[in-house]
């Protein structure tokens, strides 16, 4: 199966074309990481623009990056619309080179853009398909554990697309602790927080949960100064938990010393998310649900109400996008 | 992903590029083994090849211990390390960092604990193993790597080969980080399975522990290279509900469990490789004979040996005559065909020769996981 093929007709490359790996140009670098170089690029052959990740080897201290091992570990197994689309792995000398496809815009990006109206349609067709992407991932028992704004990519067709799997993890050994240090911390679930050594998909609705709020509100929801008052502005929103409405909770490491602020009132969410109908508030709620064991799984999530009730989820291609301004090169550029 | 086909493959100027698609395989046949062996361990060296395995997997162990990682860790740096002699030269000269197999064991071991999520630095892996083996890590010697001939700490000149290691080990094993699994939510340790599989058969302790002992000296054969690991996993528990001693050297036991006899063997006779566990039958018989040559071979310097009696009483002989006699009894197991491996066409494949790590400066590497995991669709079929 090893099958060594030499070219065809060489065909001439474009003139701006960087140094050509067979059948990818590179020719645009957009971001340097630390692990990691993103080039931009085609295809050759089909003309299809793809992004290149360049990632060191060798150079540092440990070697093969643990970000990069599990982007491949886990993209090589994932195939959905709503997961970014590992192309193709391939090494250089000295690099190992992962081919994904571009995506140029992110959330994040569309949420701080205010010359753009989303509507509740929109906001539903984003809320669909990062749900899809996520049930594909935990029916597949792998965990992704960073999900934000700034990690769903929105492809040129209006697909949104879950990306970077450098957190990610299979659930594969039930005696096994995990670490919670995980999800970037405004995203982060409340057993996160209270540094749970074991814990399933809902961290990763948690995160879900909480991108939907900052989608109606377009700020961050839980923005903590950091990780103790992550703690505090989270109960402050949302309620601290008491063993009764989550059993067990006390015996959590980093249990204690809490301020005890009341659970909202359904009148006081309302107030807060204007916008919202009750079904969209119903959901919110199902995915900030404090107790894992409550919060809503993504079948629940893609069954729920809100997503069959009106408006109609937007079509995928007429979802708002980047409002073009005075170019600014680098202000997509994202952090690897 | 596109096909080979229809990619060209150019260079800036133009002149056409090798490409190699590697597509990962993750189990050989025993003739594709012995091929390979033949490629890279010289006649001469295979005693050799074979001593340094052994010292190194014992020294894997003591390892894995000290630094409390599960046994999963140590199940697939042992699979990297044999997979690597594969398609690297075996040279056996361990005052060349270049050649020094312990280089090899140290990065399986590094990539081992990156793959299953038990990350340790470089840096303590290196230490616990200099120290198991009384390395000095602060000697001051030659840098082989620089021309200069300037001296450099020991640990430091380690580090630099283990990482260029890294990369080849990577190469070697196509990037596929599945183990041999279908899908990553398939379990690919066998420990792990033989547990949960003896738990959903009900067998008792006295079993499992027996299971769990073979599982332990069939870890470190090239068995994890030929089968995948659910079926060792079956293959195992066959052996032993066949095996079903009265006798072994246990600090536990469970109440009642000297009377199971009769409900083992109707566990034994119960079991459906293909209905309960998915494992294409061939593909355990497969793991049965093996293991039983293992024993046949090896018993005197197994793990089991430390547990069973010396002469087993029901038999009235040495243990080695009940692997035998099992043996016998198998002898007509359907098991793999390799008729399609034979040593000419393996010559022909490509596949099987030595890896060239310089493909990639003349040309392109790519790497995709591979579809002779079709083999083994049938375990796909869960319900998700």
């Amino acid at each position: 199966m090893s099958t060594p093929v030499v070219a065809s007709p060489p065909v001439p490359l474009k003139k701006r074309s960087g140094p050509a790996t067979h059948n990818y140009s590179k020719e645009r670098k957009v971001g340097e990481g630390t692990y990691a170089v993103v080039y931009l690029g085609h295809q050759v052959t089909t003309g299809r623009e793809i992004a290149i990740k360049e990632i060191k080897t060798g150079i540092f201290k440990d070697g093969l990056d643990m970000s990069a091992l599990r982007e491949v570990k886990y993209l090589q197994e994932l195939r959905h619309p709503n997961v970014i689309e590992l192309v193709d792995v391939f090494s250089t000398p000295h690099n190992l080179n992962l081919v994904l496809e571009l995506l140029p815009c992110d959330l994040e990006v569309l949420i701080k853009d205010k010359e753009v109206v989303f509507t509740m349609g929109d906001i539903k067709s984003w809320m669909l398909m990062t749900l899809r992407g996520i049930h594909h991932c935990h029916r597949n028992f792998i965990l992704h554990r960073d999900l934000k704004p700034n990690n769903l990519l929105i492809a040129p067709d209006g697909q949104l697309k879950i990306a970077d799997f450098g957190l990610a993890r299979a659930l594969g050994n039930p005696n096994e602790d995990l670490s919670s240090n995980v999800v970037t911390r405004w995203y982060r679930a409340p057993e996160l927080l209270f540094g749970a050594k074991h814990y399933t998909g809902a961290i990763d609705m948690w995160s879900i949960g909480i991108i939907f709020a900052e989608l109606m509100l377009r700020v961050p929801y839980l923005p903590g100064k950091d990780d103790v008052d992550q703690l505090d502005v989270t109960f402050k929103a949302l309620g601290t938990p008491t063993e009764q409405i989550w059993p067990n909770v006390s015996s959590l490491p980093m249990y204690n010393a809490l301020t005890v602020y009341a659970q909202p009132s359904r009148q006081e969410l309302r107030n807060r998310f204007s916008a919202a109908t009750e079904k969209a508030l119903d959901l919110m709620i199902m995915l900030t649900q404090l107790d894992p064991s409550r919060r809503c799984d993504s079948t629940r999530a893609l069954l729920h109400d809100f997503f069959t009730e009106l408006p109609r989820p937007t079509e995928p291609r007429d979802l708002p996008k980047k409002s073009i301004k005075k170019e600014e090169p680098d202000a997509k550029r994202r952090k690897i | 992903m596109d096909s080979k086909e229809n990619t060209p493959n150019l260079s800036e100027n133009g002149k056409p590029v090798i490409t190699i698609t590697q597509i990962s395989r993750p189990f050989f046949t025993h003739s594709e083994i012995s091929y390979m062996h033949s490629q890279t361990i010289d006649e001469s060296k295979k005693l050799q090849y074979n001593q340094t395995k052994y010292q190194i997997f014992q020294l894997l162990y003591q390892v894995i211990k000290q630094l409390k990682f599960p046994l999963r860790v140590l199940a697939t740096a042992m699979n990297y390390y044999q997979r690597f002699y594969l398609f690297h030269k075996f040279d056996g000269a361990f005052d060349d960092m270049d050649k020094d197999p312990y280089v090899v064991a140290i990065t399986c071991l590094l990539l081992a604990s990156k793959n299953e999520d038990c990350i340790k630095k470089l840096k303590d892996l290196q230490s616990v193993v200099n120290k198991l083996r009384d390395i000095d890590e602060n000697k001051p010697v030659t840098n082989t790597l620089d021309s200069s001939g300037d001296s450099i700490a020991y640990h430091e000149l380690q580090r630099k080969y283990v990482l260029a290691t890294e990369f080849k080990l990577l190469q070697l094993i196509k990037f596929d980080f599945s183990n041999g699994a279908n899908s990553l939510s398939i379990k690919t340790s066998v420990d792990c399975l033989l547990v949960q599989f003896c738990k959903q058969l009900d067998i008792n302790y006295r079993m499992s522990i027996l299971s769990w002992l073979i599982c332990f000296d069939i870890m470190s054969t090239p068995l994890c290279l030929v089968i995948p690991p659910h079926c060792i996993a079956v293959a195992i528990i066959i052996i032993s509900l066949n095996l079903k001693p009265q006798e072994i050297k246990l600090d536990h036991h469970e109440i009642g469990e000297e009377d199971d006899d009769e409900r083992l063997s109707e566990i034994l006779d119960s079991i459906d490789c293909e209905r309960d566990f998915k494992c294409p039958e061939v593909l355990v018989n497969e793991g049965i004979l093996y293991i039983l040559d293992y024993y046949i071979h090896q018993y005197s310097h197994s793990v089991l040996n430390n547990y069973l009696p010396a002469i087993d009483k029901q038999l009235g002989k040495e243990q080695i005559f009940k692997f035998m006699e099992l043996k016998e009894k198998f002898i007509d197991l359907k098991n793999m065909n390799e008729t399609s491996c034979k040593e000419s066409l393996n010559r022909t494949d490509e596949y099987l020769s030595k890896w060239e790590f310089t493909t990639a400066s003349k040309g392109i590497a790519r790497f995709m996981l591979g579809n002779k995991r079709r083999r083994f669709n049938k375990e796909l079929d869960i319900q998700g």
